[in-house]
């Protein structure tokens, strides 16, 4: 979206107002201050491909280009599909587990974008066995890492942020395997240029922010009074913000992290379960 | 002479269908300017339009390819027509019980990216891309 002074966004978080929205009151509880987690790549099945220079758009390019996506004739945007095909927020629920909501919601994108019908899928089923089934914090990129590794299961099997061990059967582990991620990119911390970039090709970004403690969807780049800001789809209902939306600007639009699940393997829709040799482990 | 004429015209008539026949059977392909093949038979067996893109991660800001990813002109267009459609990158190995339509349209991949395979009951294009949204809406509407 274009926004200019007269129309302003009621939905903005930047540096006049964050305080309404991050609790310093739980400094360690999400477990985000803890530092950068080190990564190896490729990891399990999935491949965390860099980023590729060629990929960068130069900074002259993105006004026009947010112009041109923005055009009704176009529209291009990842919010425009997510209305077009109608796609609730996520709910986390009073859990900690933003961070896999965060890359869950980037594969439930990338799931619609191939042109097949949404099928939700579970946070909790990849951060409960991550965390030992506790209700604790945690990075973008161990959920994503998980998902290569592991895939993710689909709401029907394992309901949305139940933390159950019992849920984590050897069926369930087979059916996660066809929900997996196997190519992902990682944003460098606080490399606005690669996330615009990311953005402005489709591709959406979970991004942690330091500040919040928290970690949401990128979708889009906005235009806000000539300011090229970050449009956020949250993991807290449709209640939040603009039905789950909001935008960061200012200081506040730096991710402290930031993964996208890049290709994920299609979902099977058979009940048959034998994987083929590439996947099997 | 008007007997002649008239049988003149009668043959005319039956080379004329003969050769309509024949250019059904004979699994003509007809070049199209992108490269591409516009087929006079289905290139896989369906029995409505199904269209099949395949891509890599560099061709994201295909403009054809984002139109059809998220709700621009191409997807809007296929909904409204019911066309069956999926758009897969190409490094994604194919779901091994997918639908038949899309194993065999993978089988008829010749390796090149962004691969566009359009399917209907007795028409088709297998090939590049087209280069824009109107060459791609142009080419659904002449295998609709």
């Amino acid at each position: 979206m274009i926004y200019q002074s007269q129309n302003l966004p009621k939905y903005v978080i930047d540096d006049s107002n964050w305080k309404t929205e991050a609790d310093d009151s739980i400094p360690d509880q999400l477990g985000m201050s803890k530092g950068y987690i080190e990564r190896e790549a490729p990891y399990g099945q999935g491949f965390c491909a860099p980023f590729d220079p060629d990929w960068l758009i130069p900074e002259v390019e993105w006004k026009e280009r947010i112009k041109d996506r923005e055009h009704p004739d176009n529209n291009l945007t990842n919010k425009y599909l997510r209305e077009y095909i109608n796609i609730p927020s996520l709910d986390q629920n009073g859990t900690n587990y933003c961070w896999a909501h965060g890359p869950t919601c980037c594969m439930q994108l990338v799931q619609v974008q191939t042109g097949e019908v949404l099928r939700p899928l579970s946070a909790a089923s990849i951060a409960a066995p991550i965390k030992n089934f506790q209700n604790v914090g945690g990075w973008g990129q161990q959920a994503v890492q998980y998902m290569a590794k592991n895939g993710i299961n689909e709401v029907v099997d394992w309901p949305l942020n139940k933390i159950d061990r019992k849920l984590w059967t050897p069926e369930n582990k087979e059916k996660a395997k066809l929900n997996l991620v196997t190519e992902w990119i990682d944003v460098k911390q606080k490399d606005f240029n690669q996330l615009v970039s990311l953005l402005l090709r489709g591709i959406p970004c979970a991004v942690a922010y330091m500040w919040w403690r928290h970690l949401v969807t990128a979708i889009d780049v906005v235009l806000v009074d000539g300011e090229i800001c970050i449009l956020i789809w949250n993991s807290w209902t449709d209640n939040w913000g603009d039905r789950g939306m909001s935008i960061l600007r200012g200081s506040k639009k730096y991710p402290d992290e930031g993964v996208a699940p890049l290709v994920r393997r299609p979902r099977f829709s058979t009940p048959d379960l034998v994987l083929p040799p590439s996947v099997a482990v | 002479m008007l007997n002649l004429e008239r049988r003149h015209l009668v043959l005319l008539a039956v080379a004329g269908c003969l050769f309509l026949v024949g250019g059904y059977f004979s699994d003509a392909k007809i070049p199209f300017p992108d490269g591409g093949d516009k087929e006079t038979v289905a290139p896989i067996e369906v029995d409505s339009e199904h269209v099949l893109m395949l891509y890599e991660a560099n061709d994201a800001a295909h403009p054809v390819l984002e139109s059809a990813r998220k709700a621009g002109q191409v997807r809007v267009w296929m909904d409204e027509h019911n066309v069956v459609y999926r758009f897969y990158d190409v490094t994604d190995p194919p779901p091994h019980d997918a639908p038949k339509w899309v194993v065999d349209a993978y089988q008829l991949h010749d390796g090149s990216v962004p691969w566009l395979l359009i399917a209907n009951k007795d028409s088709g294009y297998t090939g590049p891309l087209p280069k824009d949204v109107a060459g791609m809406i142009e080419l659904l509407e002449q295998n609709q």
